[in-house]
């Protein structure tokens, strides 16, 4: 059951680090154009990406939730009986990260709205690279942890 | 109501760094018994006790009012900074309270 949630969980993260990379290139080559990949990887209507990036980053966490207690008994544990407190360090900083992106879904839904000002605008850029950012770090984090000691 | 959205971001945030930094989640998870007890309250379990879940709820109760008494027009120009700019210090204060894992 536990390994079916988390591949659950790691199917999710993929997509959601696919919505939030085509987003954040999105904004990075607006109005440049071009036929390169990067350009025509860009070439998405970032808007329409919005609601997915909110249902699977809270779909997400929900999992996350799940497999929590698992993680807590069976990886983090024999992590301190190894002297790795790094790498429990590693997966707290993933868990506040994940719990502050939680919390920036209403900011990120709000400040993407197509009647946005343009100062709202300019923060839709730093709130989107900081989603991205944390989906990144929390997929790379949750990879190098599951190498060392997987659940199950 | 379209600017409780962004206050509510903001909110939160500063209360997860206040939680945070003061220990005080509003409960407690006992995965080896898998009981719930209020963090004020512990319960004396054998095994690990979690508090994230505690630390997101508590996060997320206090934001809802405090969201509330946010002026809407604080979003509207530059004070829309606040929603990427201050996440970002909170992660940081998270990453500076955490620093004993990685010395």
């Amino acid at each position: 059951m536990i390994t079916t949630l988390l591949i659950l969980h790691g199917l999710i993260a993929v997509a959601l680090l696919g919505a939030l990379s085509h987003q954040c290139a999105s904004l990075w080559f607006a109005g440049r154009g071009g036929s390169s990949f990067a350009a025509r990887y860009a070439a998405v209507n970032p808007q329409r990406f919005v609601r997915a990036v909110v249902v699977c980053f809270a779909a997400d966490l929900i999992l996350a939730a799940l497999i929590y207690p698992s993680y807590r008994i069976d990886v983090r544990i024999p992590f301190e009986e190894m002297s790795l407190g790094w790498a429990v360090g590693l997966f707290e900083l993933k868990e506040h990260a994940g719990g502050i992106g939680l919390g920036l879904l209403p900011a990120y839904a709000f400040l993407w709205r197509s009647d946005a000002t343009p100062a709202q605008r300019g923060a839709r850029i730093g709130i989107t690279v900081l989603l991205a950012a944390i989906v990144w770090w929390d997929f790379l984090v949750g990879h190098v942890l599951n190498n060392i000691r997987g659940l199950a | 109501m379209k600017a409780f959205a962004p206050a509510y971001s903001l909110a939160y945030c500063i209360a997860y760094a206040v939680v945070f930094v003061l220990d005080a989640p509003l409960f407690l998870y006992y995965p080896m018994e898998g009981r719930f007890a209020w963090s004020w309250a512990p319960y004396a379990s054998i095994g690990p006790a979690m508090a994230w879940y505690g630390l997101v709820a508590a996060a997320a109760l206090v934001a809802a009012p405090v969201a509330l008494l946010v002026p809407p027009r604080m979003f509207a120009g530059r004070g829309a900074a606040f929603l990427w700019l201050l996440p970002v210090s909170v992660l940081g204060v998270c990453a500076w309270r955490l620093k004993f894992f990685f010395a």
